[in-house]
């Protein structure tokens, strides 16, 4: 018998394999009774272990899973995206811990699956292949399903859950359909020969199959980063799923999807630029602006972050545009705010976590009335982002925003660049009332809330997601060098 | 001189204060130390205006350090000749407002000296940036502590004002921000470097179409702020921060708009020369209908920051020179103005000026004050305000008759609601009773007001030592504002020829700006000998050092 195993260099997908392993042993402890204390922390250890690991390999060139089909690489911009991943369960992890105690779920398997999920956008950001592509999504989209779903007794847990599923299914489909119809065209599911074949003579028919293929996997990718029409999920989900889940799924499973359209447009279909630029910049203006004016008009928190990051969405497809193979500028701004908008919407979503984790009301904005005198501290933490999501110095959030019109205007799209800030000053409006309602309103009418301090874990997230907010948007320069080395070594 | 970093310590000092709040409890020690700080600030820039060399017209105490290279800013400061008058306004006030404020603001003290503070630093950032991306920071950044100043310790409706005056703002500074992207954008096209240096910026060549846009977007930025009809709107109910927004806006204009876009000039001037006209009137005109002193002071505000954008875009050097003045002096004077309304008000508990009446028999020395900041308000000859108005209507004589006396009607109008004012408020018997019973100044606001009379008078008298100051910058800049412009007249040598209508009003004769050698100016450069003599007898010892 001659089986000889595919030449396949393990260590290329490494950080996933510390991930998945790591998800699986939380789950396994996770089993005993007299443990479930120390899980989270043991999350976080293991979180740290492969957070330390991409970042021993980030610089090192990228490897290959493979010579002959590559499937997977490991090179800077996985590993960057790994660790913004990481840091985002990590921060989740954190202001998990009171909010799951509190409402009685606290259970392994919420931290294996979050984990898991960990793991399976990491794939989504390393694959180099539509197969593993698909693979990642999956691991990420089923984890998700039932985190949202985690607090069974709760209908609108729920309701979100069988929302982003059945959503989620289709999009999915869509997905799988563009990938087969990609398959058709290019005879093969890697990146690289459906790169080649967009830089071939090709006929009418390969042509239709190539849009066709690129527009399903659009429709399906836009309906993960709720990109407009594809968005309508986005509040109902975020408002259902228990606080620290929906926080999870407006920064990572956000990110990832940006990550895998940034390598799917800036490598594999830059041949097309001429059709989707057109159709990108359309739906980014309409993101944005339904995003920002739909919010105008919420008191209900969570669907005001909801819409909000329905916003950020289409700031972000903006740049996508700009991606050119002479200037990485565009997709760097992406990853830049990216990383900034991880640290701005956990920090808010934890802010909510934070409170209703203590029983302090924190659903509607008129709950927050007088929140500056009764918490400083947590509503410091809330108005600091509330600052940065609306990009206002000296704050990452402004950094982020100037660095991602920039290369909007370097790239010649000025008209863009000034709707965008356009909007963004209409943003201000209900970030603005946020912080109103904190500092400026008293707060009369409020009842009598339960006093004790608030979980430390989670104001530990709070304040390292505030610090780093002031510190980035005072000292970029570090991490923009690295958003840039990371789309350095894309081809 | 040493090589301390001046001006970086001028404007982080603040901050440091800001964060040493943090740690103090109380709210008198918390006062104590907003007042120091800003104090120590401006015995600094006492020093750094010690050092300035007024001749040179080049930004000086220039300190430079790589920021976020890969975007092409850095950590660029330096002060010239316009920027350090309005700094050292802005040092001088700081202290005045928070002595001043000593007592009316008696909720939350701790946060109210720490967004002080802060505002502090982001206006004084505003003056010395010279980088543009770190002008734009400083600028957009100083809508935080505002924010929450307006918001919390306003008056009625303090929480909607603040919203309205931020998106205001906001909305001119997008435009701003994107017109600085664009800038930059085509300094990397034309040279290939990404700066944001102004000076580098100043070299550009621009379409004039493009240029146009892009002035457009960076006036809509300070318009906003200035602030000028028909953006004003947010202004009668943030009127607290008034002032410091007049002084931010049109530096900006001058440092940016004029140099910057000198083509798109040659359309926008007169427009803006034109609205700014209207302002004025339109701002008296409001003005005279108010019963409220609060909305008076800030409709006055708006007839006078037109007066300030007008003297900006006449472009020439008595504009100029004649607007930075008009700032500093409106400082003084509207400034005074609106503390001493709030001591008022802190005795009574009403802006309305039918409630009072008659005050000058029950509180002479604040009526004696209330007299003074009145007046330098009208423009009275031989109080600061005459010497701006009357510069900026010289300027905008030479440009355009017409709307000089248009303006000059401004002067009319302002005479008759602050006046009228007055009268309604001290003069007169006394008719309510709960007047009599009312508190004369204390010792600490005494010496606040007196201060800013001291001041009003000094510039009134004697502006040389300040229109010396900025001289040479000015010229500077109209140069660089002119180097393309068609019309010749405009030239910067038109400045120094051009003849000087006679001035009937002895004291404020501003002969020395155009003619460093004019008689009546003295050979020694420190002005707090002779002239200013009997402009303050009672001038001591520590108000004349901050002022060097």
């Amino acid at each position: 018998m001659n089986t000889a195993l595919p030449a396949i260099n393990l260590y290329a997908v490494m950080p996933q394999i510390v991930l998945v392993s790591a998800a699986t042993v939380v789950l396994i402890i996770g089993l005993f009774e007299r443990f479930r204390k120390g899980i989270p922390y043991l999350s976080l250890l293991l979180l740290a272990v492969a957070g330390v690991f991409a970042l021993n390999q980030l610089g090192r060139g990228p490897i290959a899973f493979s010579d002959t089909s590559p499937m997977m690489v490991m090179d800077d911009f996985s590993l960057v995206a790994t660790l913004v991943f990481i840091a985002g369960a990590v921060l989740t992890v954190l202001i998990s811990i009171s909010y799951v105690e509190a409402r009685s779920i606290d259970r392994g398997e919420y931290y294996a699956l979050l984990i898991y999920a960990v793991s399976g956008m990491s794939m989504m950001a390393a694959s180099t292949d539509l197969f593993t592509f698909f693979l990642g999504l999956e691991v990420l989209s089923i984890s998700l399903y039932v985190l949202i779903g985690f607090e069974q007794r709760d209908a609108g847990s729920n309701e979100g859950a069988l929302k982003y599923f059945l959503l989620g299914a289709f999009a999915s489909g869509f997905i799988l359909y563009g990938m087969a119809l990609l398959y058709g065209a290019s005879g093969s599911t890697e990146y690289e020969a459906i790169a080649r074949t967009l830089g071939e003579e090709r006929s009418d028919a390969v042509n239709l199959l190539l849009l066709g293929g690129l527009g399903l996997l659009l429709v399906g990718i836009g309906f993960k980063i709720s990109m407009v029409p594809f968005h309508a999920w986005t509040p109902d989900v975020y408002q259902g799923a228990p606080t620290p889940v929906a926080a999870f799924l407006s920064t990572g499973s956000k990110a990832a999807a940006f990550v895998v359209l940034i390598r799917l447009l800036g490598s594999v279909f830059p041949g097309l630029q001429m059709e989707w630029i057109p159709l990108i910049s359309v739906l980014a203006v309409l993101t944005i602006g339904v995003g920002n004016i739909v919010a105008l008009v919420q008191t209900n928190l969570k669907r005001l972050l909801a819409y909000s990051s329905i916003a950020h969405a289409g700031y972000m497809l903006l740049p996508l545009m700009a991606v050119s193979p002479d200037s990485q500028d565009g997709s760097a701004s992406i990853v830049f705010y990216l990383i900034v908008y991880t640290a701005m919407n956990l920090g808010a979503f934890g802010v909510l976590a934070v409170l209703a984790a203590r029983g302090i009301p924190c659903a509607t904005l008129d709950d927050l009335a007088g929140l500056g005198s009764r918490r400083p501290l947590v509503a410091a933490v809330m108005a600091v982002v509330m600052f940065s999501l609306a990009g206002i110095p000296p704050t990452a959030g402004f950094m982020a925003k100037f660095y991602l019109f920039s290369a909007l205007v370097y790239g010649g799209y000025v008209e863009l660049a000034v709707i965008g800030l356009l909007f963004s000053g209409v943003s201000l409006y209900y970030y603005l009332r946020v912080v109103v309602c904190m500092y400026m309103r008293p707060a009369a009418e409020v009842p009598a809330e339960p006093a004790g301090r608030l979980s430390y874990s989670g104001m530990t997230a709070l304040c390292l997601s505030a610090l780093a907010i002031l510190a980035v948007g005072v000292f970029p320069s570090e991490l923009l060098q690295l958003a840039e080395r990371a789309v350095m070594t894309l081809p | 001189m040493t090589e301390l970093p001046y001006l970086s310590l001028i404007i982080w000092l603040p901050v440091l204060g800001a964060v040493l709040l943090l740690f103090v409890k109380g709210d008198t020690a918390a006062r104590w130390v907003g007042f120091g700080v800003s104090a120590l600030v401006l015995v600094l820039f006492a020093v750094c205006f010690g050092a300035f060399k007024a001749h040179l017209g080049e930004p000086q105490f220039v300190e430079r350090m790589p920021w976020i290279e890969s975007l092409g800013v850095s950590y660029h400061i330096g002060a010239d000749g316009i920027s350090i008058l309005l700094a050292g306004i802005t040092a001088l006030m700081w202290p005045l407002a928070l002595l001043g404020t000593w007592t009316i603001v008696s909720e939350r003290v701790r946060a109210y000296q720490v967004f002080m503070l802060l505002m502090e630093t982001t206006l004084m950032g505003v003056f010395f940036s010279l980088d543009l991306f770190l002008f734009f920071l400083f600028w957009e950044g100083m809508l935080i502590p505002m924010y929450f100043l307006i918001g919390i310790w306003g008056y009625e409706n303090s929480a909607r004002a603040a919203l309205k005056f931020f998106l205001f703002a906001v909305f001119g500074s997008l435009l701003m921000l994107a017109a600085v992207i664009t800038l930059a954008f085509l300094h990397h096209q034309a040279h290939d470097v990404l700066t944001f240096e102004i000076a580098a910026l100043y070299q550009l060549s621009i379409p004039p179409e493009v240029q146009f846009w892009l002035a457009l977007a960076f006036i809509a930025a300070f318009a906003v702020k200035v602030p000028m009809v028909p953006f004003h709107t947010w202004l009668p109910d943030a009127i607290v921060l008034a002032v410091v927004l007049v002084k931010m806006a049109a530096y900006g204009f001058i440092r940016l708009t004029l140099p910057l876009f000198p083509d798109a000039l040659t359309e926008l001037a007169p427009l803006m020369c034109a609205v700014a006209a209207a302002g004025i009137v339109y701002g008296a005109l409001i003005a005279l209908a108010q019963s409220d002193i609060r909305r008076m002071i800030a409709y006055s505000t708006i007839s006078h920051a037109g007066f300030v954008v007008l003297g900006v875009f006449a472009l020439n050097q008595h504009g100029i020179q004649g607007a930075v003045v008009h700032i500093v002096s409106l400082a003084l004077s509207t400034g005074g103005l609106f503390l001493a309304a709030m001591m008022l008000v802190q005795r009574r508990n009403t802006w309305d000026m039918e409630a009072y009446g008659g005050l000058w028999h029950t509180i002479p020395v604040f009526s004696a004050f209330l007299l003074v900041f009145t007046l330098a308000s009208v423009g009275l000859p031989g109080l600061s305000s005459f010497v701006g108005e009357f510069l900026i209507l010289v300027g905008v004589f030479q440009r355009n008759i017409l709307i000089a006396a248009v303006a000059a009607t401004g002067i009319i109008l302002a005479a008759v609601y602050m006046l009228r004012m007055y009268r309604k408020v001290v003069f007169g018997p006394v008719t309510k009773e709960e007047n009599r019973g009312i508190r004369d100044l204390s010792f600490r606001e005494t010496a606040v007001l007196a201060c800013m009379t001291l001041f009003i008078i000094w510039i009134g008298v004697y502006p040389n030592p300040f229109l010396r100051t900025m001289e040479a910058s000015v010229q500077k800049l109209l140069v660089q504002t002119h180097r393309l412009a068609e019309s010749p007249p405009a030239g910067m040598t038109q400045v120094s020829i051009e003849p000087m209508p006679a001035d009937p009003n002895g004291p404020g004769d501003p002969v020395a700006p155009g003619d460093p050698a004019a008689p009546g100016d003295p050979a020694a450069p420190d002005g707090l000998t002779g002239p200013n003599g009997p402009a303050g007898p009672d001038a001591t010892p520590d108000t004349s050092q901050d002022t060097r």
